[in-house]
């Protein structure tokens, strides 16, 4: 294994991400290669040096700037309250099952309770409604005495 | 102490979800820090960075109902929030100034005693020489390219694993670990630390 690889894994272990075996693999590599030793003592350092940089901490008001900004727009009605998708989809599931469990003890179907209405009742009072006073006749006429003939 | 320090974020954001703004609040409390770090870290610039924990935390409230903690970790899912915010302003920011390091004078870090460049002695020269490699190192992260100094800052400062900042920055294991190794040998030409 080449030097340029034991520099990959010893990336690894700086980050405490290299298996046990490998990490024995390499530190009998770093007790005999003193470039590699010297690689691993820098990237050491190295990591220490990047976490005082990137280690500060916000001023002190920024949660509460935060908080005041969110119920400015909750007030401001840009946001609302997140219902969870998840529990709405459960609620939505629990309301068709529901649905479906009164609709069956009585007969009907989904579509017949949404429309509340029997759907061929529905049809007829439509066709009635929707057309002239004529056809409307001639139903009744259909329904009546002459039609038994 | 702090409401809720103790309670796992799943606990929170439940209850946030359920409408409890004094949780939703707790979660804030515990990641702006978290979020204000990585967005100066890509950003560079500490009112911009106020500016993206701010909008980071609006965004994360408006769509917290689609969250799922079976599909990622909150902190996973509020950084790469934070990540994109950074990105947008970062890239804002680029094409105003084409800078990134502030002008800043490097006698004017303000160094407090946990920095490691300020636990030497008390001799000027010294403490001159810490400055100048705190400016240098700043300077050199600064000139990484935006996914090797988000990898390294969130493995650095944020201790996350590879996994998890794959799951920030929407990228595999084994890429996170290449960017990681290459934003560290590259500081080392830089620094030469």
């Amino acid at each position: 294994m080449s030097c340029h690889t034991y520099h990959t894994m010893i990336s690894r272990l700086v980050d405490g991400e290299l298996g046990i075996q490998s990490s024995e693999a390499l530190r009998d590599h770093l007790e005999a290669c003193s470039q590699c030793r010297g690689v691993y003592e820098r990237m050491v350092t190295l990591n220490e040096r990047v976490r005082a940089i990137t280690h500060q901490s916000p001023d002190s008001s920024l949660a509460a700037k935060v908080k005041d900004r969110i119920a400015a727009a909750r007030h401001d009605g840009r946001v609302r309250w997140p219902v969870s998708i998840w529990g709405q989809a459960a609620a939505f599931a629990m309301v068709v099952l529901v649905a479906l469990g009164i609709g069956s003890l009585a007969g009907r179907s989904l579509i017949e309770i949404v429309l509340d209405h029997h759907p061929a009742e529905r049809g007829i009072e439509l066709l009635v409604m929707e057309n002239d006073p004529e056809l409307s006749d001639s139903i009744m006429t259909l329904g009546g005495e002459e039609n038994s003939r | 102490m702090r409401p809720f320090g103790t309670e796992p974020d799943e606990e929170l954001v439940l209850r946030a979800q359920n409408g409890s703004q004094a949780h939703f609040d707790a979660l804030v409390d515990r990641y702006a820090p978290n979020v204000y770090r990585l967005a100066l870290g890509i950003t560079g610039d500490h009112l911009e960075a106020e500016e993206v924990v701010q909008e980071t935390f609006l965004r994360a409230f408006k769509h917290l109902g689609r969250f799922s903690a079976s599909k990622a970790a909150f902190k996973t899912w509020l950084l790469a929030i934070a990540r994109n915010q950074s990105i947008n302003i970062f890239k804002f920011l680029k094409r105003r100034t084409a800078r990134f390091v502030a002008d800043r004078d490097p006698d004017d870090h303000n160094l407090g005693t946990g920095n490691i460049f300020s636990q030497q002695t008390a001799n000027p020269e010294a403490i001159l020489s810490s400055k100048q490699e705190y400016a240098r190192m700043e300077r050199a992260l600064a000139q990484l390219p935006e996914r090797q100094r988000t990898a390294l800052l969130l493995k650095s400062e944020e201790q996350m694993s590879y996994e998890e900042i794959a799951g920030v920055m929407g990228s595999s294991v084994s890429s996170v670990e290449s960017l990681i190794f290459r934003a560290r040998r590259r500081l080392l030409e830089m620094t030469d630390a």
